[in-house]
């Protein structure tokens, strides 16, 4: 617990701290105050067509640039050799390092929120729903730069992999579905794109955001069964889990596979 | 005080009994001729098999009554023909069609209400021409009001919802409906091969289905929709093969899309509010459309200081042309990626709409700040101060 204890502290004394807080703040405020000026229907269009859209394009480059960094760093300064020394397990030390940064940018992610909810009205279940989506992009990304800094072992690496992986799933991961997806029969291309969304935790939790906060309906008439039942507590519990389960998998990929397990010097 | 006694158990009992007697069973339909004036005062009519009420002539006047038919009735429970009728205050409760109007001229209906089982319309109106409709509110039908042929129909504030169409309307010409307030039916109004329609001041919102569609237009010609709240449907407006409609000072909010046009042409898309819709405008071969003066929420810049932009406003029908060639893209909607997909592969112009001067929009905020939130704020400030106390590496 002490260790976890430095390293939260570590986390929130970062100066990029306040760089988030300020763009969430903004993009907040901003996007809300547009969306707060509509005639009817404000919650609905200002949440669905543009503060989910620019929270899933900011959110993760900015976590997964950071993470990356922070653990490229790491390798580059051989402060994991010195952190080796311990007589924790390893993935302990991932762990420690992925939760701390984790709650940290929850609070700040809660505070820009709350900053936000002052000037901008919404109501109580909107809000919330964009705050798990936030922190479900969050807790992804994290987890996702986490991998990919141990992966690249130095700085300048690290951010080039953040960002190609960035680009790939979020920039790119519409042209990468319509070229293979369309080459499917057309009667799987439902199921494939049921698959990809799983694969993909951005995209998943896009897509469960914009049904929460609007309708089952929005993304048409092929996706009522799947986007009802996602709107259960069934379905939410499965989304999580499955994101949750995601994010263990590349924090054991990224102890295990890259940074030698459970074993330690 | 015995008599006391007797006298509320009487007066408790009295109202029963005249409820009793004011539901009337009926064996054949009550026909009300010419000039006839049938004052119901509330009661109630039964009928099973065969319509409760059947005008014809010329100036019959029903009245106040409520009608109840028996379940899998396909009968209309009023029918009604000829000239210059006028119903009003009837309320229906039927399986089959409510009203039933044909060949008629000049009918006012005035206060309706028709509650159905969704398997018949509420209210027809066949080839007739000059009808008044006035505050008829239909719920739970298959189309809330079906016009069929005729022209010179008069709709004022119908209410219908929870229906396969609210309005359907087929071929009639000159129509105007005004304040409207169309809500949670498949489509809020189709209206087909139609003339001159005007549908005006009216609340178009929340439809439901895969396919839920505000306003519907196919082969309509020369139809107005002004000063309308659309929102909250998955298509705000669809038109199809529909010539010089005049879309004018609509708000079209919240919907997925906002405009659908199809071979749409000459039309006039002026000063409408189409921000926050998922996508403001999908274009199909739609040309000769005058767009101007909208508020589209991009990027604007107001040099001249007169409310509209020097910069053009295009939309841009990528992804609407991509799901109609495979629906499964549709969950693609709103992905951040889209937004350079669709500037890299570009539409072309005739699948596009550009708005040359669109209106200027500005955001707006207000205090809603509490003690809650305001201690809320104070206390995650406080943690991360306190947080951020330096542990010493050991």
């Amino acid at each position: 617990m002490s260790l976890w204890k430095m390293e939260w502290a570590r986390s929130l004394r970062q100066r990029e701290n306040y760089a988030f807080l300020l763009t969430w703040v903004l993009t907040l405020v901003l996007l809300g105050g547009l969306g707060q000026a509509l005639p009817v229907a404000a919650e609905y269009t200002n949440v669905s067509a543009t503060l989910i859209t620019v929270l899933g394009l900011l959110l993760p480059l900015l976590i997964l640039l950071t993470t990356a960094l922070h653990w490229g760093q790491e390798g580059e300064s051989k402060r994991l050799t010195l952190l080796s020394t311990f007589t924790y397990p390893k993935w302990k030390l991932i762990f420690i390092r992925f939760s701390s940064f984790f709650v940290t940018q929850v609070l700040i992610l809660l505070l820009a929120f709350f900053i936000a909810s002052l000037v901008v009205a919404q109501s109580f279940a909107t809000w919330m729903i964009l705050l798990f989506y936030a922190i479900g992009l969050t807790m992804y990304a994290t987890a996702l730069g986490t991998l990919l800094g141990l992966l690249a072992r130095k700085r300048i690496r690290a951010i080039l992999l953040a960002f190609l992986i960035w680009v790939v799933f979020i920039l790119l991961w519409p042209t990468i579905l319509v070229t293979i997806i369309s080459e499917l029969p057309y009667g799987m291309q439902v199921n494939g794109m049921t698959v990809a969304l799983f694969l993909n935790g951005f995209d998943l939790m896009r897509v469960w955001a914009s049904t929460s906060v609007s309708s089952t309906d929005v993304f048409g008439d092929v996706y009522l069964d799947l986007l009802h039942w996602m709107n259960q507590p069934i379905g939410h519990v499965v989304v999580w889990s499955s994101l949750l389960m995601t994010s263990s998998f590349m924090l054991w990929l990224a102890s295990t596979a890259m940074y030698g397990g459970k074993k330690h010097d | 005080m015995k008599r006391l006694l007797i006298c509320i158990l009487f007066l408790c009992w009295a109202p029963h009994v005249d409820a009793k007697e004011h539901s009337i069973s009926l064996t054949e339909p009550i026909i009300i001729e010419s000039n006839e004036h049938f004052d119901g005062n509330g009661k109630v009519y039964t009928s099973c098999g065969q319509p409760a009420f059947i005008i014809r002539g010329t100036g019959a006047m029903l009245e106040r009554v409520s009608i109840h038919q028996c379940e899998e009735d396909g009968v209309p429970a009023i029918q009604v023909s000829g000239l210059g009728h006028q119903l009003l205050d009837v309320s229906i409760e039927s399986s089959g069609t409510g009203l039933w109007i044909e060949d008629s001229y000049g009918v006012r209906v005035t206060r309706t209400v028709v509650v159905g089982n969704g398997k018949s319309d509420g209210l027809v109106l066949m080839n007739s021409e000059a009808a008044e409709l006035n505050g008829v509110v239909v719920k739970t039908v298959r189309d809330g009001i079906y016009i069929e042929n005729g022209s010179n129909h008069t709709i004022v504030r119908p209410t219908v919802s929870h229906s396969r169409y609210g309005i359907h309307l087929m071929f009639p010409t000159d129509v105007v409906i005004s304040v409207p307030e169309l809500h949670h039916n498949l489509t809020g109004a189709m209206i087909m091969g139609t003339n001159r329609v005007v549908l005006k001041n009216g609340n178009v919102h929340d439809q439901f289905g895969g396919t839920a569609t505000g306003l519907m237009l196919y082969e309509a010609v020369d139809t107005t929709i002004e000063m309308t709240n659309i929102f909250g449907n998955h298509i705000g407006l669809l038109a199809e093969q529909s010539a010089g409609t005049t879309l004018e000072r609509n708000a079209i909010n919240g919907n997925d899309i906002g405009f659908q046009l199809k071979q749409a042409t000459g039309m006039m898309v002026l000063q409408n509010n189409l921000l926050g819709n998922r996508e403001t405008v999908t274009t199909v071969d739609s040309h000769d459309n005058v767009v101007q003066g909208n508020v589209w929420g991009g990027a604007t810049l107001d040099l001249t200081h007169d409310g509209y932009s020097e910069i053009p406003y295009r939309t841009d029908p990528y992804l609407f042309l991509l799901t109609e060639s495979y629906e499964a893209f549709e969950l693609l909607y709103g992905s951040p990626g889209l937004l350079m997909l669709e500037n890299i592969l570009r539409s072309p112009e005739e699948e596009s709409l550009t708005d040359l001067s669109p209106k200027t929009y500005s955001a707006t905020w207000k205090w809603n700040g509490s003690i809650w939130s305001l201690s809320s704020i104070g206390l995650i400030i406080m943690i991360w101060i306190f947080g951020r106390k330096r542990h010493e590496i050991v």
